[in-house]
């Protein structure tokens, strides 16, 4: 193994690393702060790389219009289900929620596959070349990728930490019924928290399109990992599920270069067992 | 500014509540006094909308007239006018002090300066707080809670207070200093529902008690005719008539 290849393969696991932290950020503020577990948030993923091509292929020019379109039809999306299907199961217990939402990823995912067929999707990299890191030479697009994601997750983060509604997030997350008994909406912070992931789920799908593939089931394949991101960064823990993201991205990059992918896969389950017995709350555990 | 009719409560299928009635009227400070598991906390978490009623009325004076409020969610009790500080005082733990007072200040969406004389008028009666904004609540001492449950309610500016044993834990001089922040809510103007284990404390500022006793009201009167009536007392609260005495 050159130098060469380890820093390749340390950059694409950040870059995956990115989109698994969209994805798992999403899914540890529902779950932390409404214990709202949501076996969709794959599907909305999904539904934002679809969005992509699908705007592209109406004639939207330009990748970069495409996306912020997808991002917006995915948070209408979301906001749809919360609304309407979802309402009447938050609140009830986890094994509702979870029932609830995975039956919905599948007419999701099926509703996807009828309209748009099995077939996976193919969208060309937005940008094209290679930009040189010191030694190395690396695609142009996924280090656009990197940047564009550690800037909305900075970004959420300086939303949860310094808004009104950063502060109603949190404060529900630590006391839901102080909160409310301070004056506090909390099914408006509800419909908020729901909004955001949904959107960071939308955006990591389209900004996975044009690395991955488009395919119905792509979120479902994907889900599994941003739980086990979930469990790593502890339950809730924003800035958590941010490094947990990372560290599978690059557990499974970095493992790559000497083992199959589905071998690097184990590895990163494998890890999470040890973590589960060692640090039950995760790596970064009260700081919320 | 509250009344509250034949109010009934369940947690599960254990009945709690059995038909509790009381009023307080504007600017009053009244005390709910009773012994431990009597109902009393059960009473205020009612009135803000913690516990759900099964029957009863719980009636909020507004500026637009009487207003029940017993089907309403607890947040739009609080934005009429109910503040709630409880037993444990529920201090956000990792929320820093000026975070915890945000929460529901925010809520109010205020001009700049009406937001300042909200804090004002909290740190005027707390003055210790402004040097602890940017301290985490779990940092807190007790007493600093106890603070902090306080004007984050007061900032608010609420019609009523309902005050959970704020004596609870405190060192006896921390007693008198928030047995005395609540005869000053009272000349506020606001009024005040104190439920304290402390009934001598809580006699001793407020003009007029309740009586609690397995889940229902069972005497009051003014705090003099409470103080006086020491087989009342002791029957409810177990005080015996030495404790009581004569005032000094």
């Amino acid at each position: 193994m050159t130098l060469e290849v380890f820093l390749l393969q340390l950059a694409n696991g950040l870059s995956f690393g990115v989109i698994f932290a969209l994805i798992a950020s999403g899914i540890t503020l529902m779950w932390g702060i409404m214990d709202f577990i949501n076996m969709a948030h794959g599907d909305l993923y999904m539904l934002g790389a679809y969005g992509v091509w699908l705007a592209l292929v109406v004639g939207v020019a330009s990748f970069w219009l495409a996306l912020p379109l997808a991002v917006l039809g995915v948070l209408a999306i979301g906001l749809l289900l919360r609304s309407t299907v979802l309402r009447p199961v938050f609140g009830r217990a986890p094994l509702q929620t979870l029932l609830a939402t995975y039956g919905i990823g599948l007419i999701l995912q099926q509703g996807v596959l009828a309209i748009f067929g099995p077939f996976s999707k193919e969208i060309a990299l937005p940008i094209s070349g290679q930009v040189a890191l010191g030694p190395l030479r690396y695609p142009a697009y996924r280090l656009v990728v990197i940047v564009i994601g550690l800037a909305l997750i900075a970004a959420a983060w300086l939303l949860i930490q310094r808004s009104t509604y950063g502060i109603w997030i949190r404060a529900v997350a630590q006391d839901r019924a102080m909160t409310a008994a301070l004056g506090v909406p909390v099914p408006r912070v509800y419909t908020v928290v729901f909004g955001l992931g949904s959107a960071l789920a939308g955006i990591g799908g389209a900004l996975a399109a044009p690395l991955f593939g488009i395919g119905p089931t792509m979120g479902a394949d994907i889900i599994l990992l941003a739980f086990i991101v979930v469990m790593i960064g502890g339950l809730g823990n924003y800035v958590g599920s941010v490094v947990g993201g990372v560290l599978i991205g690059e557990v499974i990059a970095v493992g790559s270069i000497w083992l199959q992918p589905t071998e690097a896969y184990l590895v990163a389950l494998g890890l999470l067992l040890l973590l589960l017995l060692f640090r039950p709350a995760g790596l970064l555990r009260a700081a919320r | 500014m509250l009344r509250v009719a034949d109010l009934h409560v369940f947690y599960g299928p254990s009945h709690v509540l059995w038909g509790v009635s009381l009023q307080v009227a504007a600017g009053e400070v009244v005390a709910l006094l009773g012994r431990n598991g009597a109902g009393k906390s059960t009473a205020l978490k009612a009135i803000i909308g913690l516990v759900p009623a099964s029957q009863g009325r719980v009636e909020l004076q507004t500026a637009e007239g009487w207003r029940d409020v017993t089907r309403l969610p607890p947040y739009e009790r609080a934005a009429l006018g109910i503040g709630y500080v409880p037993e444990e005082r529920r201090i956000f733990p990792y929320l820093t002090v000026l975070e915890n007072l945000r929460v529901g200040l925010d809520r109010l969406a205020l001009t700049p300066q009406a937001r300042r004389q909200a804090l004002g008028r909290a740190f005027e009666l707390f003055p210790a707080l402004p040097d602890l904004l940017d301290r985490p609540g779990r940092v807190l001492s007790g007493g600093q809670q106890q603070m902090l449950a306080v004007a984050r309610v007061l900032v608010l500016s609420p019609r009523i207070i309902l005050l959970d044993e704020p004596s609870q834990g405190l060192s006896p001089l921390l007693v008198d200093s928030v047995m005395d922040a609540v005869v000053r809510l009272g000349r506020e103007g606001i009024a005040v529902l104190l439920v304290e284990q402390n009934a001598l404390a809580a006699l001793d500022v407020c003009g007029r008690g309740y009586l609690m006793d397995k889940g229902t009201i069972a005497g009051g009167g003014t705090a003099a005719a409470l103080l006086a009536d020491a087989a009342a007392l002791e029957r409810t609260l177990g005080v015996s008539v030495a404790d009581v005495g004569p005032a000094p």
